[in-house]
Order: C-alpha cells, then sequence, then structure tokens
C-alpha cells in the first residue's frame, strides 16, 4: 500500500472511524484523539510490510481494539459513556448547540443507546456505516451467522423501542 | 412514522468532522507519519484552488511542531474555540498569526485576510446558533470582523495597483459570499432564536454584517465593470472569466450534491441555478459580441456560484437546525426545484432563511479530491 493509497483510505473513513470512536466515548476531544490513533497503527501496521484485504474492516477492527484499550486504561474518561445525555451529547458537535438535534434522531439515539453494547455497534456499524454483515464479523471477530441473528434481533427491539416513544408511532 | 428507522439510522452519518477537524487532522498524520502530501495535477486554475492548501498544510505543520511539545492536540482543539473559549486566544494569537505570518505574497495575505473575514462570521454564527452571543462577544467579533475587512481591503488595493485586477475581485468576492450567506445564515438564528437578549446581539450583528455586506457589493460592481471593460477587447481574459465561472459552477454543484437536505441546500441549489444561467446568458451575448456585456455575466455566475459554495459551507459549520431536514425531505427531494425559497441576486429578502443547517458533508470528496475549501475561489 503506497502513501497515497493510504491517504485515500483517510479520506474515504476518517469521517467513520470518527463517527465510530465518538459514538463509544461521547467525547469529541477523544473521539479525534482515538481516531487519529487509528490510523496511525494502521500505517505502521502497513509499514511492517502487512498487507490489509478490506482496508475499511480492517480499520473498524482496529478501532474497536483501541477503544477496548482505552476503556482499560482510563475508564473514568468514559464513565459517563452510558448516561442520560450520552445520545444528546453524541450528535453534538462543538458549534451546535444541541437544542437544534431533531427529535425523532434523538429519539432513534436513545433507543439505540439502549441496547447492548455489542448489539448497538453492530447496528451501527451496518446501519450507519453501511458495513456488510461478514466485515462486521471480521471487525468483532465473531460468526457472520451470529451478527445477522443480534442484528436482526437489535432491529425488533429499535422499532419496540420507538414505538414507545411517542413522537414516532 | 414518516422515515424508517433505517433511514434514521443512517442519517446518523451527518454526524462528522468539521472542516476543519479534518484538514487539522490530515495535516497532523502527515506530520507524524512522514507522509508526503500528493503533488496536485497542475491545472491553469491550480492558483485559485490549491495555493492555499500548501499553505495551510505548512501552517498546520508548523503549528504542530510548535505545540506538540506542549501538549497535543492544543492547536487542534484552538481551532475550534470560540470568543469566550479558554482557547479562543490561541486560535487568535498563535495558530492564526502563524498563518499570516507565511502568507507572504500579497496574494496570500489578501486571500488570508479575507478567509480570516469568514472564521470570524462563522464564530459569530456559532455563538448565536449557540445561544451564547453576549454584548461582549458581539462587540468584539464585530470589531475583528471589520478589522479583517479594512485589512482584506487595503491588500485587493494593493493587488489592484499592480494590475492584479482579477485576483482583486477574487478576493473581494469571497468576502462578499461570506457575508453574504452568513447574513441569511444569522437571519435565521435570529428567527429561531427563544432568548430575546441573544436576538438582540444576533439583530445588531446582522445589522454590522449587512451594512458591511453592501459596502463589498458597491465595490466589487466598480471592479467587475473595469475588468469586463478590459476583458472586452481580449478573448483571454473573457475565456479565463468563462472558466473560472465554470469551475465554480462545478465545485458547487459538487458540495450541493453531498450536502444533506436542508434550507441552506435549496437556496444554494438556486444560487446554482442562476450561476448556470448567467453562463449560458454570457455565451449568448458573446456569440453576439456583446463582449463586456458577456464578460460581466461571466462575473455574475461565479459570484452566484462562489456565494452559493458559501452558503453550503456556512451551513454545515454552523449546523443549526437538523430538524429542517426532514421538513425538506418531505416538501421536496429534487436538487434543482429551488423554486420558493431562494432568490437569485445577492440581495437576500432573506427568506433566505435557508441557511440551515445540517452539516453539509462534503468535505470527504472535498479533501479527496485536494479541493480545501479554504479560499477556494
Amino acid at each position: 500500500m503506497t502513501e497515497k493509497d493510504f491517504l485515500a483510505a483517510y479520506d474515504a473513513h476518517a469521517d467513520a472511524i470518527f463517527r465510530r470512536c465518538l459514538f463509544k466515548v461521547s467525547d469529541r476531544e477523544a473521539a479525534l484523539e482515538l481516531s487519529q490513533e487509528v490510523f496511525t497503527r494502521v500505517w505502521e501496521y502497513v509499514q511492517e510490510g502487512n498487507s490489509i484485504e478490506n482496508m475499511k474492516a480492517f480499520l473498524f477492527r482496529t478501532t474497536n481494539n483501541l477503544i477496548i484499550d482505552h476503556y482499560k486504561k482510563s475508564r473514568p474518561l468514559y464513565e459517563h459513556d452510558m448516561s442520560e445525555e450520552s445520545a444528546a451529547m453524541l450528535c453534538e458537535i462543538p458549534d451546535t448547540s444541541r437544542t437544534d438535534m431533531h427529535a425523532e434522531m434523538e429519539m432513534v439515539m436513545r433507543c439505540v443507546r439502549k441496547l447492548p453494547e455489542r448489539e448497538r455497534d453492530i447496528v451501527l456499524m451496518h446501519y450507519t456505516e453501511g458495513l456488510p454483515i461478514q466485515e462486521i464479523a471480521e471487525a468483532i471477530d465473531e460468526k457472520p451467522n451470529s451478527v445477522s441473528v443480534w442484528l436482526k434481533r437489535s432491529l425488533e427491539a429499535l422499532r419496540n423501542c420507538l414505538r414507545l416513544s411517542p413522537k414516532l408511532t | 412514522m414518516k422515515h424508517d428507522l433505517e433511514g434514521l439510522l443512517m442519517q446518523l452519518r451527518s454526524v462528522r468532522l468539521t472542516a476543519v477537524e479534518k484538514r487539522t487532522a490530515r495535516t497532523a498524520l502527515i506530520a507524524k507519519l512522514g507522509l508526503l502530501p500528493r503533488q496536485h495535477v497542475p491545472s491553469p486554475f491550480s492558483y485559485l484552488v490549491f495555493s492555499s492548501h500548501t499553505r495551510f498544510a505548512v501552517a498546520f505543520a508548523l503549528i504542530f511542531a510548535l505545540v506538540l511539545s506542549g501538549g497535543v492536540g492544543t492547536a487542534l482543539a484552538a481551532e475550534n474555540a470560540l470568543p469566550g473559549d479558554t482557547l479562543y486566544p490561541v486560535k487568535i494569537s498563535v495558530n492564526e498569526n502563524i498563518r499570516s505570518a507565511i502568507a507572504l505574497s500579497d496574494e496570500d495575505k489578501a486571500a488570508w485576510e479575507s478567509e480570516a473575514v469568514e472564521r470570524r462570521l462563522a464564530e459569530s454564527a456559532a455563538l448565536a446558533s449557540q445561544g451564547r452571543l453576549t454584548q461582549e462577544t458581539r462587540v468584539e467579533l464585530e470589531a475583528r470582523i471589520e478589522k479583517k475587512v479594512e485589512k482584506a481591503r487595503e491588500k485587493i488595493t494593493k493587488l489592484e495597483a499592480r494590475g492584479r485586477t482579477e485576483k482583486a475581485l477574487e478576493v473581494q468576492t469571497r468576502i462578499e459570499a461570506s457575508l453574504v450567506a452568513y447574513e441569511g445564515l444569522l437571519d435565521e438564528i435570529d428567527a429561531q432564536a427563544t432568548s430575546s437578549s441573544v436576538r438582540d446581539e444576533v439583530k445588531g450583528l446582522l445589522r454590522a454584517v449587512g451594512k458591511r455586506a453592501d459596502d463589498e457589493r458597491e465595490s466589487r460592481a466598480e471592479r467587475e465593470e473595469k475588468i469586463s471593460r478590459e476583458a472586452e477587447t481580449q478573448n483571454a481574459r473573457l475565456d479565463a472569466l468563462r472558466a473560472t465561472a465554470d469551475t465554480l459552477i462545478g465545485k458547487a454543484a459538487v458540495r450541493f450534491g453531498e450536502a444533506p437536505e436542508s434550507r441552506a441546500r435549496i437556496a444554494a441549489g438556486g444560487r446554482i441555478e442562476d450561476a448556470k444561467d448567467a453562463l449560458a446568458r454570457g455565451d449568448g451575448e458573446r456569440a453576439e459580441k456583446a463582449f463586456k456585456q458577456a464578460a460581466l455575466r461571466y462575473q455574475e455566475s461565479a459570484r452566484e456560484a462562489k456565494t452559493a459554495f458559501t452558503l453550503l459551507e456556512a451551513a454545515a459549520k454552523t449546523r443549526l437546525d437538523i430538524s429542517e431536514r426532514f421538513d425538506d425531505l418531505r416538501r421536496d427531494d429534487s436538487p434543482s426545484d429551488a423554486d420558493d425559497s431562494n432568490e437569485p441576486e445577492s440581495e437576500q429578502d432573506n427568506k433566505d432563511d435557508d441557511e440551515r443547517e445540517d452539516r453539509a458533508d462534503t468535505r470527504g470528496k472535498e479533501i479527496r479530491e485536494n479541493r480545501i475549501d479554504l479560499n477556494l475561489f
């Protein structure tokens, strides 16, 4: 992989990786640093002479691993991860007030947040990032069949959750 | 529920890096990993499109070299700081001074000053949309905007004195486009603001920005006239004016295509149509040997396209209200049916409340193409 290819991959996936981090750590600065770290690690991996078949899946995999590391290292920083506000925080960007967040989106995020972590990851990777089941399976080291089942189950759970939400029925 | 669950989940893609974050992060990554920025294919307009990219890259490499020792990410974080934030002084005194210092030529200096105007406008819109605009910050921003506009004018005059009339006009158009775009955006924020004290401040700011926009319009018209007289007898210059308009329309269209639905997008769509229209009329006039008219049309076309682009960018930066996206989605989804909501000339009788925010995405592609939005008149 050439520098050019790597930068192209960066350009293509930087937003998705950043989003992935932001959804996990709910802190923009931390997410930014994390996503930079992801690309740094991947580049180092390439420099060591390794080849990467599917860049996107590999980036997601690296992201997941890094996030796990960070969870281990800095638990206190992300303790607010599951708090009530996280759903809204997630979608906040520094120069925007979150009151502008559309109610429907907030509602969806709230429901997504209620899913178990693994399911939540899968839903976001599949529907938000457009990763096929096979690649998600690679990224989280699980069997495609299991991913498929979890995905189905999560979607059902989300639908139920949204049905309960007053605004969305 | 009008939107399916999958659709809503997909909408989460609108959560992304801001243009500044992405640029900064990319440059930092390049510096950190020792990668070389790609060489651009030289094009006749490369100086219009790329020059500041390189400059920007150098600036950030410098900033990073400076700041890495003191704490990773300070300059990066400062880039998003707003007046009243702790890091704002870093943004103004460190980051921007470096940017300014490495702008050596008059062209670069003028371009930087016009970018600085836009940065201040973006900050004021961000503060206003967050309900954080106070009298103090408003006065500060107004003064900063005025100062930057003045500085840019000096540079523009210098350029003109050296016969670089097109470049002078380019910088000026950029300033005007920013003022017009943010004027509309502020108007929208004003309409949405719930706190009356914030509203008062936004209104104050709006008046100041509106007045500036009017001033720019006047001197721009004179400049356009002058260029048109000169281009009347020079085929090559006419070609260049046309090509510039064409390039800008292309850029605006790309960004338009990638922007999420919003009022700003609809307004920008209208302007893009106007730009195309002016281009076509210019061609018609040229065919009839009305060269000066044609030159004026081409410039009008370029201006509209530039304003459309700035509008999309301003909307993405400020990201006022995602809810509009949903309303707009229901109303229309064809890109060009910009029918009601926007008006052709920069005369925004702002119902041009278009500048609603969504974060117009665009960034990825734009950067992929190495067409950094700085100064991309």
